[in-house]
């Protein structure tokens, strides 16, 4: 399964749109969607089942259970499918569009594209070959550390402790 | 200063720090998550956007989770709320310290709770990687440790006498 989020603040039609144009092409394929649209309003695709949105738990089993997500470039998605070691394609959202409020993604993918298992496509006309590179046989998965680096941890905590002992 | 003032003011001293960690839902709560070694052995009190992320908590031993109002769009009424609301838990739970990945809620939360007599720590999201976000602007000239993520953000690189550090990131 391949499962597209558009994360848990606004719909993101572009992905949408784009991933329904891949999931007609390819009907072997089960797509699934996380859109925060029900069809009433907004953009709503014809080839892949979606829902509005899913509670914590059930997000983290479709992460988990995903053969690759595809997603904005928000850091909770990322944090997710480095967590459950999940193959991501990145599409990040534009301002100006009403997609976002500002450029930050565009700032995101420059610095943490590069991650391995981190595919970015920077325009929908790159998504195809970015998932394609994602669900290939073999492809890196990302990971991380079970925490925050060592050294912010130490900076916090002392700061937290400040003045006592 | 007699025995008993000598017993309370240790007592005091000895208390665990009593830490109010506040973030939105999504990608700012996820970063949260990956710090709580720095606040182990503390009192601790969650305070997030979508109460469904009280399961997060699960095996972390006896934190309180609250759930706050959002103010993502600064409409006015939900700011009226989420200022009502953390004003009332800053009262009640009368934290040492506000810590916050954002956003516009932890910005609250660190200047009420500033204004309570707490000390703030702002962690500005790792997305954040051209620029400190916009709240994260704002809550440095009232935090007591303003971090950024990104070593080409952190006062050391830019030069700048008034910026935030930067110790590492949460990835």
């Amino acid at each position: 399964m391949i499962f597209v989020t558009v994360g848990s603040q606004l719909p993101f039609d572009r992905l949408v749109g784009a991933m329904d144009r891949w999931a007609a092409a390819h009907p072997d394929t089960e797509v699934f969607g996380q859109i925060l649209t029900d069809g009433q309003s907004g953009f709503r695709p014809q080839h892949f089942r979606t829902v509005r949105s899913l509670a914590p738990a059930e997000f983290a089993s479709r992460c988990a259970a995903a053969r690759c997500i595809v997603s904005h470039a928000g850091t909770g998605v990322m944090i997710a499918a480095m967590t459950h070691r999940v193959p991501l394609v990145v599409l990040p959202r534009r301002s100006g569009t009403g997609e976002v409020r500002n450029d930050h993604q565009l700032d995101t993918v420059a610095h943490l594209g590069g991650r391995p298992g981190i595919f970015v496509a920077m325009t929908t006309a790159d998504l195809p070959d970015a998932l394609e590179a994602a669900l290939a046989e073999g492809a890196p998965r990302p990971d991380m550390k079970p925490e925050a680096d060592p050294d912010m941890i130490a900076r916090i905590r002392a700061e937290i402790f400040r003045g006592r002992r | 200063m007699d025995d008993t003032t000598k017993r309370r003011e240790g007592a005091h001293a000895m208390r665990p720090p009593r830490v109010l960690a506040v973030a939105s839902s999504g990608g700012h709560w996820a970063e949260l998550m990956r710090l709580t070694p720095a606040w182990e052995g503390c009192e601790l009190v969650y305070a997030t956007t979508d109460p469904a992320l009280q399961a997060d908590l699960a095996g972390r031993g006896d934190a309180r989770f609250v759930a706050i109002p959002d103010a993502s769009r600064w409409s006015r009424w939900q700011l009226v709320r989420l200022v009502a609301r953390l004003a009332s838990l800053m009262l009640r739970l009368r934290p040492d310290v506000i810590v916050t990945t954002g956003a516009a809620p932890g910005y609250v939360a660190l200047r009420l709770g500033r204004l309570f007599g707490a000390r703030g720590i702002w962690v500005d999201s790792v997305a954040n990687a051209g620029a400190l976000s916009m709240s994260g602007r704002m809550a440095g000239p009232h935090c007591d440790l303003w971090l950024t993520q990104w070593p080409h953000l952190g006062r050391e690189a830019t030069g700048a006498s008034e910026g935030p550090e930067y110790s590492g990131s949460v990835l």
